[in-house]
């Protein structure tokens, strides 16, 4: 079991109350942002984490990448493990794990050049001296994003850039290090349609080319189509998971449910549906025993009281499991 | 033929932009008619002028934009007497809800207050009258009318929308206006908006035009579409027939760009972007990412052919059903 390139094992994080005074004086309450979250993630593969806002997806990734620190569990990375590791060993580690973030019109410098913004990992981690390595290193990572001839681009400030080719030099700049592990929060949410599926492909190549991506989305049509499995988050737990073809055809969980029969489809009018009503609740009140209970349309009594725990279903595959005390009810 | 509400005809906004007044063509001729109750969705890519031609129709465009064609409601042109002309219609007979609904109100007043002042500004409703029927509206749109007296921030992003829409709803309008109104909400939320948005048009006979890039969700949605690219309308008719028979390449090309929970059906990214606002475009603008292009393309402009009952569509190489005649002025 430790040949998985990233293992996460009963992930905890909390927020507050803390040292996180409020300037109004009011003393804040514990916010439980993700909840007991086991998940593994090999080479060449990609998993998405899909959930509402506030669901605890963001919240995971950060804390894999130690960009938040986890209050409870233990990561794993390239049989590693992060827990106690600070410094130079951290940094050493976090070069090998790499974040896309969602925004590509906030998150680049509009200062500087292409060629800067992906050259930047490497003065960071100081692994090319020379300055033609630097280059050549930088253009060979904007070939492989599909800016192409490279040394077009070198030159370009973001806002000479489309959106698209703004996300592929976000992406040129995470792979400049060529890292094991690419972490993608909604990598394509801010961009037009038409190009989203141009990333998404340039994504599923380098999963193909042996890299591991998690994919934080809250588009179940899109992590169905580009991932190998989905996880569903609720209120910071995982309350499904298993291979996307079954999550978007065999949905277990009441909750996986009732998210894929709110995502439009043309073949269907909207009265052919059920759409839950309410919302997710605040994570400073989680609701007890399985969060979901107040929505769900087959809660029980029990359910109030005794947290479901993930198992696998009925069904014959084991890799699919589902967080439900009504299964198959 | 029922007297439409509203009746777009070959509206163009050009902005003058730069120190030397450049213009700028976003808008190029677009028509289009709006029954009472009938749900339009307008969807396009960033750029492509949607946003613009809604705006134009709430007269809410900067001072620099030169607008011509008509904008008729029930059969009277609003357009041609300018601001004076438009003044008494925006948010009476048409009104709009915008995409983030966390701009649309003021973070220091109850959301109660600001809805009844839309109704109090137009010098109608007494105090009381128009907090009743604040609260009213609120009911409507399913808020718990206790949240009256709360502010912006204390309400989620989905009760800001609805919120928004009690606003846009406050004077009785008969044309309601949606930028994207669900784009920065999760899709459970968007789901129960869209709901709501059907069941409004439905009960109180409104027109509704839904701006947005979403096919998928268009189609759900709405009764006919315009597809727009490059400031045109490319592809009009009904919902269902632009899903199942779409006739222009790009609403073609962009529904196969567009995941869904068909697994079996690829997605296939289109090519290239569309042309810059401020490139003058020769032939069809189309052309440069599409598959079916010939020379042809390139060197002519296509006119909106008809296709078939209600369905038409600019393109050299439309599927042609058999009432094979060009349309001329007002496409429905």
């Amino acid at each position: 079991m430790t040949d998985h390139l990233l293992e996460v094992r009963g992930l905890e994080v909390t927020f507050g109350p803390g040292r996180n005074h409020s300037p109004f004086g009011r003393r804040r309450e514990v916010v439980r942002a993700v909840d007991s979250v086991d998940f593994t993630l090999d080479r060449g593969e990609t998993l998405a984490l899909v959930g509402e806002s506030g669901s605890g997806k963001t919240t995971t990734a950060q804390a894999t990448l130690k960009l938040v620190e986890a209050s409870a569990g233990t990561i794993k990375f390239n049989g590693s493990d992060l827990d106690g590791v600070h410094g130079s060993r951290l940094r050493a580690l976090r070069k090998q794990m790499q974040l896309i973030y969602q925004d590509p019109y906030e998150s680049l410098d509009p200062r500087y050049s292409v060629e800067r913004i992906v050259e930047e990992p490497l003065l960071v981690h100081r692994t090319h001296s020379a300055r033609q390595a630097r280059q050549e290193r930088v253009c060979q990572a904007l070939e492989q994003v599909g800016l192409s001839p490279a040394e077009l681009f070198l030159r370009r400030r973001p806002h000479e850039l489309s959106g698209g080719q703004r996300q592929r030099v976000s992406i040129a700049s995470a792979l400049v290090l060529e890292p094991d592990l690419l972490i993608a929060d909604e990598p394509v949410s801010m961009l037009d349609v038409s190009v989203r599926a141009g990333i998404l492909d340039l994504l599923d190549q380098l999963r193909a080319g042996g890299l591991g991506i998690l994919m934080i989305t809250h588009d179940l049509s899109t992590a169905a189509h580009y991932a190998d499995r989905v996880a569903v988050m609720y209120l910071g737990r995982v309350i499904e998971i298993g291979p996307s073809r079954q999550i978007v055809t065999d949905p277990q969980h009441p909750y996986t449910q009732a998210l894929l029969s709110a995502v439009p489809q043309p073949e269907r009018t909207r009265r052919a549906r059920t759409i839950l009503g309410g919302e997710i609740p605040n994570a400073a009140a989680i609701p007890s025993g399985c969060g979901f209970h107040p929505r769900c349309p087959i809660a029980t009594e029990q359910c109030a009281s005794v947290t479901p725990l993930l198992q696998p279903g009925r069904r014959s595959d084991p890799t699919h499991e589902i967080a439900c005390l009504n299964l198959g009810g | 033929m029922t007297e439409s509400v509203l009746e777009v005809a070959d509206l163009r906004v050009t902005f003058r932009t730069g120190p030397r007044g450049t213009p700028v063509d976003v808008v190029r001729g677009v028509s289009f008619r709006l029954d009472q109750g009938e749900r339009l969705g307008l969807v396009g890519e960033s750029g492509c002028g949607k946003s613009t031609t809604i705006l134009t129709l709430m007269g809410l465009l900067p001072p620099n934009a030169e607008v011509s064609g008509a904008i008729r409601l029930d059969g009277v042109d609003i357009l041609q007497g300018g601001e004076r002309s438009m003044r008494p219609h925006r948010w009476t007979d048409i009104a709009m809800v915008f995409q983030g609904a966390m701009n649309a109100f003021n973070p220091t007043r109850t959301i109660g207050s600001q809805i009844t002042e839309t109704m109090r500004g137009r010098g109608g409703a007494s105090r009381k009258a128009a907090q009743a029927r604040a609260r009213d509206l609120l009911g409507m749109v399913g808020i718990p009318t206790d949240r009256a007296d709360r502010y912006p921030h204390e309400l989620s992003g989905g009760m800001r929308q609805r919120a928004a829409l009690a606003m846009a709803l406050a004077n009785q309008p008969r044309v309601l206006l949606a930028d994207e109104p669900t784009t920065a909400l999760d899709v459970m939320i968007q789901a129960q908006i869209m709901e709501l948005l059907e069941r409004l048009t439905a009960e109180l006979g409104l027109a509704l035009v839904l701006v947005t890039h979403d096919l998928p969700l268009v189609v759900e949605t709405c009764d006919r579409v315009a597809m727009m690219y490059a400031g045109r309308l490319v592809e009009t008719g009904p919902a269902a027939s632009l899903y199942a028979a779409s006739a222009h390449p790009y609403t073609r090309m962009l529904f196969a760009a567009t995941p869904s929970l068909d697994l079996d059906r690829r997605v296939a990214s289109l090519p290239g972007a569309p042309p810059r606002v401020d490139q003058e475009v020769v032939g069809c603008a189309f052309a440069p990412r599409c598959d079916r292009a010939e020379t042809v393309c390139h060197t002519q402009a296509p006119r909106m052919t008809r296709m078939a009952d209600q369905h038409a569509a600019a393109c050299h190489f439309a599927d042609v059903g058999e009432t094979h005649q060009p349309l001329r002025g007002v496409v429905h």
